[in-house]
């Protein structure tokens, strides 16, 4: 007995039921038909990546701006939030799903991210620096933030611009210093959100100078459960990739990537733990300041 | 196919020459064709589909940095983008297959219970037959655009043909030998 795969019937038929007459390409026709495929393709000539314009690198962010590390991890944030929702639907093989998952993120209440943020070393002596930031938000459009021993506030719900920030060990809210410097750089990333571009944002990724596409996996249980997303600066080896579940396309993971500055940074996401209108109450804070 | 003159076509390309870009368009038009077809049933939406997949493939050539894996990269493309077809087309495609499955169902032929089986398989299977009988490709090619050994190319495509022809026997097609067609 030939074993099925053996049975050239089987070859036959399948190439029966399955093959075609080969189909002839015409690489002209598709030319004439695709006049702006061919324009974006041969504008390219002659245009190396070195002259194209080099984006300001989330390294510069982070570590020569005058902002704290969770502020950094706001731009992070924001920058994967508002490249979710400035992306949706404009992405050419992917558009359906990416637009599923920009239209469920925009659609949840609240949610929590847990951020490592990653950097260095920048010399020698120097090692790989790692940092814990978790961030909530509330279903009106509250923050609350903690990195290290710093604790942050930020109600930019019915046009509040209000930011305060503590410090977790004395109770005491930064130093006026500290805290302008926290609050400018929230409100500066937070309210950006629906007004500026991506490209001010993000790096300064000028608009047509970055790509996003959906990434196929190999076919693994957790593949199966998540399509991934790739957000990758055209000159620079900059990358963000997202993670979106596919029965619910709520993104649950992104991590970015910028090796030239050595900047790496993993976001998850929580969409389950709900908190009081308490939590992200400043006045908490305050009161305990004052009893003191 | 020799991968270094291929990974030479992807940079020219990337640097905005056409004739490189169209040669490759020459080559890989009907492998997305196919892989296309193997999505959405539908030679005629496939054929858009593939088209399609060039346009986003000038879009975003340039971010493309593994040129030895371009094959796969634009079988990538073309895959989500059939997806999409299928999604906004998905209705008339159904209507289509369906309608031709009760035709094929009364005529109880061979080759139409062969295509059910196939559109039965999933799609990774579905991908691998489609590209080896649609255009009669070989191996080598399949697995560039699987991204997969030339020796998984044969392991699978011998598993989904041993799928398909469970299938013919059990719909009483063939067989318990396996070599037998019963009805045509």
């Amino acid at each position: 007995m030939k074993r099925p795969e053996n049975n050239n019937w089987l070859d036959d038929a399948l190439a029966k039921a399955i093959g075609s007459e080969k189909s002839k390409p015409d690489f002209e026709k598709w030319k004439q038909d695709h006049p702006q495929a061919v324009e974006m393709l041969t504008s390219r000539v002659g245009r190396s990546p070195s002259a194209t314009k080099r984006p300001l690198s989330i390294r510069r962010i982070i570590m020569k701006s005058p902002i704290t590390k969770l502020a950094a991890a706001a731009v992070i944030i924001i920058a994967v939030l508002i490249g979710i929702n400035q992306f949706g639907g404009s992405i050419g093989g992917a558009s359906v799903a990416w637009a599923d998952v920009a239209e469920r993120f925009e659609s949840v209440p609240f949610f929590n991210v847990t951020i490592y943020l990653g950097w260095g070393p920048y010399a020698q002596d120097q090692k790989l620096e790692f940092h814990k930031i978790e961030i909530w938000k509330s279903e009106n459009s509250q923050l609350r933030g903690h990195s290290g021993e710093e604790i942050i506030f930020a109600d930019f719900a019915d046009g509040n611009n209000v930011v305060v920030a503590f410090d977790s060990s004395t109770m005491q809210p930064l130093n006026a210093d500290r805290m302008t410097k926290v609050a400018n750089s929230f409100h500066g990333f937070l309210r950006a959100k629906g007004e500026f571009s991506l490209d001010t944002l993000l790096m300064g990724f000028p608009s047509d100078d970055k790509g996003i596409t959906s990434v196929e996996t190999a076919d693994t249980p957790a593949s199966r459960e998540t399509v991934l997303f790739e957000v990758k600066h055209k000159t620079t080896p900059t990358q963000f990739l997202i993670w979106a579940l596919r029965k619910s396309k709520l993104p649950v993971r992104a991590s970015l990537s910028d090796p030239k500055n050595k900047v790496y940074a993993d976001l998850l996401f929580n969409y389950s733990e709900k908190k009081d209108a308490a939590f992200f109450d400043p006045n908490i804070f305050k009161s305990q300041e004052t009893n003191k | 196919m020799d991968l270094n003159s291929e990974a030479k076509l992807v940079e020219a390309a990337q640097d905005g020459h056409l004739e490189s870009f169209g040669a490759l368009y020459e080559r890989y038009y009907n492998p997305l064709v196919a892989l296309a077809y193997s999505v959405l049933a539908d030679r005629h939406i496939a054929e858009d589909a593939a088209q399609e997949s060039f346009v986003v493939a000038c879009r975003d050539l340039s971010n493309l940095k593994s040129k030895d894996k371009f094959a796969a990269w634009l079988a990538g493309i073309c895959r989500n983008i059939a997806k999409q077809m299928l999604r906004t087309k998905g209705k008339v495609i159904a209507q289509n297959v369906s309608a031709s499955a009760e035709n094929e169902g009364k005529k109880d032929c061979l080759v139409d219970a062969i295509r059910r089986a196939v559109w039965k398989l999933p799609t990774s299977n579905r991908e691998l037959i489609v590209l080896r009988y649609y255009d009669n490709m070989p191996y080598e090619q399949i697995a560039q655009i699987l991204d997969i050994s030339v020796q998984a190319v044969n392991g699978r495509l011998i598993r989904a043909k041993r799928k398909i022809a469970k299938y013919l026997k059990r719909n009483g097609f063939i067989g318990d030998d396996y070599e037998t067609p019963r009805k045509q």
